[in-house]
């Protein structure tokens, strides 16, 4: 359990504040400090006032809309580029390629199958071989990492 | 030693050796509950015999395939997923052992799958001896012999 879910343990949540808490989860370039500090407020606000608790819920749920869409982090963005460069590559030659283990490339690789960025192909006799696929090709060009 | 495990068949090892590749595949001739099977390895031996290596039990888990396919049992660390074989298009159960290192590395390390017939369960208090006459008997027969010495 994150520690923002620890603070907010017991607490009815209004509508909306589930999907910024996992976005706030997700988002790998929070602004931690800031929400360190939002998350000491609310679970010191467990000990104070209804309207003290939603004054606090409230700013931490603005500082998460106010946050630009996530990216992706580096290794990700580097997995997607890679895969841009070869139509398909096992996860081997997808860890020399960005220069990571193979262990952290296929965890990367699945998490990016998870967003449907990329697609695995399954054979009996071959590894799997993954490649971008158009949602993962549609964030490249999204942020102007190919043209 | 080859014992009838159908539906489901040992069709290879593949990329033995190699880091989150190495898999052993099973085919499944026919729909198949797979919470009936696990998977051990062994030692190779004449005569299709094997020597079972200890610690080593992987247990398919509580799913179902409903149709003809394949099981991709990885040895490595993964995430359980259902999917499509490429050429033969059949489904795939691609499940995840989570070993630590590979384990297929030598060609004398066989997969080998045990269907269950019978489990004991021991989730009972543990039980005493003298609930049983046979032993209870002993028991006490002992018991007198070492107050005598």
């Amino acid at each position: 359990m994150s520690a923002i879910r620890k603070a907010l343990e017991g607490i009815p949540l209004p509508a909306g504040a589930e999907e910024a808490i996992a976005a706030a989860e997700k988002s790998e370039r929070e602004d931690a400090s800031y929400i360190d500090y939002l998350e000491s407020q609310l679970a010191q606000s467990r000990k104070e006032t209804p309207k003290q608790k939603s004054v606090y819920r409230r700013e931490w749920e603005q500082a998460r809309s106010d946050r630009s869409p996530s990216r992706l982090d580096d290794v990700k963005e580097k997995i997607l580029l890679f895969l841009s460069e070869n139509d398909e590559a096992d996860a081997g030659q997808v860890a020399r390629g960005v220069s990571i283990g193979v262990q952290a490339a296929q965890y990367h690789l699945e998490e990016l199958v998870n967003s449907q960025m990329v697609y695995a192909r399954w054979a009996v006799e071959s590894p799997i071989f993954w490649s971008l696929a158009h949602e993962g090709r549609g964030y490249l060009v999204r942020h102007r990492l190919i043209t | 030693m080859i014992l009838e495990a159908r539906p489901l068949s040992i069709f290879g090892v593949y990329d033995r050796g190699v880091p989150t590749q190495e898999r052993i595949v099973l085919y499944a001739s026919a729909p198949v509950s797979l919470r009936e099977y696990a998977v051990g390895l062994g030692i190779r031996q004449p005569m299709d015999f094997f020597i079972p290596i200890p610690d080593c039990f992987f247990w398919l888990g509580d799913t179902a395939m409903a149709e003809p396919g394949w099981v991709f049992i990885y040895t490595g660390r993964g995430q359980r997923s259902v999917t499509r074989e490429t050429h033969s298009g059949l489904a795939v159960q691609a499940l995840y052992w989570g070993r630590e290192q590979v384990v297929l590395a030598s060609a004398d390390v066989i997969p080998v799958v045990y269907r269950f017939d019978q489990v004991l369960i021991g989730n009972g208090p543990n039980r005493s001896m003298m609930e049983v006459p046979e032993f209870a008997q002993k028991l006490l027969a002992n018991t007198a012999f070492s107050l005598t010495k």
